[in-house]
């Protein structure tokens, strides 16, 4: 997984589904343990890594694994 | 685990008991990458005071004092002065900073104690309910301003300007690299810096005032109702002005201590 | 405990605010945060003076909050510090005061009396505050409390204070008042005094976990530790546990505790002639002085009497005061205020006639009239 959402923390906010300029991240239907509506990621190969999901995370749940090799 | 979460969170106290969406956990966000990007996690001690703002530096796995309701300021003031190499970062609210902790902000600014002061906005009373705030809007209905408040709001950046501060920005949550970059300005500046951010309380401050209770769509008003200072329209007092409007070097309070100190004993 | 040597030992004559302040350098004060009061002030002016000599920091705060908070944090900043003012300022000072309970945080705070309540009589002494001292924080709590009746105690029993705060990990009064503080009198600085120092542990990740002294670790900011220091009541770690009954309910009652299953090293009390007295005086402070001077007068005519004299009037000293008074079945308590401390005693003893004497308006009592009293109950003794 390039993006991953750590469920433990996220209380499903939504603001990354609307900070990502690539729309990687929407509604997945699916409640965490703690009862949060959870978001998930698609089309993950189109991520530009800019970092905003992560910098405008309230929760700071949520890790970009950086490609090594530039894009 | 993010990487920085990783480095800079305190686990035991985890998870956080701010709402989902709320800026507090944004502007801590912003805070740890501040203080990453100039590697001085050694050199840091917070304080704070009550309030939904009090719980974001208790997240920190750093040295932390959460004091009581207004008086984070003068406890940075008592750490500062006792350890004047260190950093304190003080993180307060709009009631706990120019409510009940006028007066220390207003003296600590007009000493230009080297402290960087973070007052998170959210224009209410979160964590008792949603009461007003000095900063509430006028006629804004809160559940001590049922008819309305009949009170007109402070401005954190016009007092802390007034007071003398040598370091004062204001950014909101939807500017979050801004409020990054501005946090660092004020860890490096030597001298009182002040620091407004307009922030989203979704569940209190959202429901009653800006009958909004989305985050996102909350980030979006504080975006649509701001302007960069420098780009006021003329005669346009409609928009809040954020951006930074102090920046000067100036005699700092602890230094000033420290030079008295060595030429009494030299003598 | 380690011992320092004094560069000024020797005779020196003193106000009671001055002493106050030099006992406070030498037992290693190194912040002053205070707001001028009446009639207090002389102790922030002279520590303006005085504390930058010694590489200390001096600070006129805004307003009495700033002061008790300010000196919070310079403490866990690593400077042992101190704070002065007196009754209206120590009113303001309370939830401050109850701050320093909860986190445990050594410091010292001067309250020089005056007449209350309110505005009162700034330049007129009083013993009113001394149950503020004790009670005027919300919340349960014990802490120590010296009172000083002459310029000499205002020099010792500040660096008591001091020591006291370190090695109990408690906020301690001084409860003067302005007789005291302001007298002048000739005081002995000793060539060298006992220090409190505890080691810090290498890395504490429990700032509040004890052994069975009760008594948390000496840890402060900046040692590596990332404390969390807390208001709200806590665990051993520092985090909130005001939720959870157990952790609230054994917190509360250790931090009382810790101060009441060591009274017996912390109260200080001194007595004159009381082996076969049937009657004692008790009081503290400045009152002592009267008091004393009185009770010898009355020996010298015969009167069996003693007298006792307070040092720490909190934690309240009820088995000491037991022991002392054994033979006694009579005891007057003078007080400058409409008799206090009076309660207390009258709670213990009860099977002597306590009788107070209060006296409120600015004086202070004459031999004389502590002489009378004592008496009117021999009279009245001898009538019944």
């Amino acid at each position: 997984m390039k993006i991953n959402i750590d469920e433990q923390y996220c209380q499903g906010c939504g603001i990354c589904i609307h900070v990502c300029p690539k729309n990687i991240f929407q509604l997945s239907g699916k409640r965490s343990k703690r009862g949060y509506l959870m978001p998930e990621t698609v089309n993950e190969e189109n991520c530009i890594e800019c970092g905003l999901c992560e910098k405008y995370c309230p929760d700071i749940c949520i890790n970009v694994v950086k490609d090594r090799v530039k894009k | 685990m993010q990487e920085l979460a990783e480095k800079y969170l305190r686990r035991n106290s985890l998870p956080f008991i701010f709402c989902p969406g709320c800026g507090d956990g944004q502007i801590l966000n912003a805070t740890i990458r501040a203080i990453d990007s100039l590697g001085i996690k050694d050199k840091i001690a917070c304080t704070s005071g009550i309030g939904c703002s009090g719980w974001i530096p208790v997240y920190l796995d750093l040295d932390v004092m959460h004091t009581v309701h207004g008086r984070a300021i003068p406890v940075a003031e008592g750490l500062k002065l006792s350890a004047p190499e260190k950093d304190i970062i003080v993180f307060t609210g709009d009631g706990d900073c120019i409510g009940i902790g006028g007066n220390h902000f207003i003296h600590a600014a007009r000493r230009n104690i080297d402290l960087t002061v973070v007052m998170v906005n959210n224009y209410i009373y979160g964590m008792t309910g949603g009461q007003k705030a000095p900063t509430t809007p006028l006629k804004a209905k809160t559940k001590t301003s049922p008819y309305g408040n009949e009170e007109r709001p402070f401005d954190g950046v016009q007092l802390a300007i007034a007071s003398g501060a040598t370091y004062v920005a204001r950014w909101s949550t939807y500017h979050i690299q801004q409020l990054e970059n501005s946090i660092k300005k004020a860890l490096l500046h030597e001298g009182f810096s002040f620091i407004e951010v307009l922030s989203q309380c979704p569940v209190q401050a959202g429901r009653n005032i800006f009958k909004e209770k989305d985050p996102w769509k909350m980030m979006q008003i504080f975006k649509n109702n701001t302007v960069l200072k420098g780009k006021e329209k003329k005669g346009d007092q409609s928009k809040i002005v954020i951006g930074e409007f102090v920046n000067k070097e100036e005699k700092e309070y602890s230094q000033y201590l420290a030079d008295i100190r060595r030429e009494i004993n030299e003598n | 405990m380690f011992r320092k040597k004094l560069s000024d030992s020797g005779l020196k004559i003193l106000q009671g605010n001055e002493a106050c302040t030099e006992g406070a350098i030498a037992a290693g004060c190194k912040f002053f945060a205070g707001y001028p009061i009446t009639p207090a002030s002389e102790i922030a002016e002279h520590m303006a003076a005085r504390i930058p000599q010694s590489d200390g920091v001096f600070v006129q705060m805004e307003d009495e909050l700033g002061s008790i908070n300010a000196i919070i944090g310079a403490r866990w900043g690593g400077s042992k510090s101190m704070t002065a003012t007196s009754g209206p300022g120590f009113s303001l000072m309370q939830e401050g005061l109850g701050y320093g309970i909860i986190t445990e945080t050594p410091i010292v705070i001067v309250d020089v009396q005056r007449g209350g309540p309110s505005t009162g009589q700034p330049t007129s002494s009083s013993q009113q505050d001394i149950y503020q001292a004790k009670y005027g924080s919300h919340g349960d709590y014990e802490l120590i409390a010296y009172a000083p009746s002459s310029v000499q105690e205002m020099y010792d029993f500040t660096i008591k204070a001091f020591n006291q705060a370190e090695k109990y990990r408690v906020p301690v009064i001084i409860l003067a008042d302005e007789i005291v503080g302001h007298m002048r009198e000739r005081i002995v600085i000793p060539e060298e005094i006992e220090i409190e120092k505890k080691e810090s542990p290498s890395f504490c990740q429990t700032p509040y976990r004890v052994d069975e002294s009760l008594i948390p670790p000496s840890v402060e900011f900046f040692q590596g530790h990332n404390l969390i220091i807390d208001g709200q009541l806590h665990d051993e770690r520092g985090l909130r546990a005001a939720h959870l009954i157990d952790v609230s309910e054994r917190l509360v009652k250790r931090l009382s505790e810790k101060i009441l299953q060591n009274i017996d090293e912390i109260t200080d009390l001194e007595s004159y002639q009381t082996e076969d007295a049937s009657l004692i005086v008790i009081t503290y402070g400045s009152v002592a002085r009267p008091s004393l001077e009185a009770v010898k007068q009355a020996r010298s005519a015969g009167l069996p009497v003693g007298f006792i004299k307070i040092n720490t009037v909190w934690p309240f000293p009820e088995k000491k005061l037991q022991e002392l008074t054994g033979k006694s079945n009579s005891i007057i308590v003078p007080e400058m205020n409409l008799g206090k401390y009076y309660r207390e005693i009258r709670g213990v003893l009860r099977d002597k006639n306590i009788i107070s004497m209060p006296l409120v308006g600015g004086n202070i009592h004459k031999p004389v009239e502590i002489f009378n009293k004592m008496r009117e109950v021999f009279d009245n003794a001898r009538i019944s």
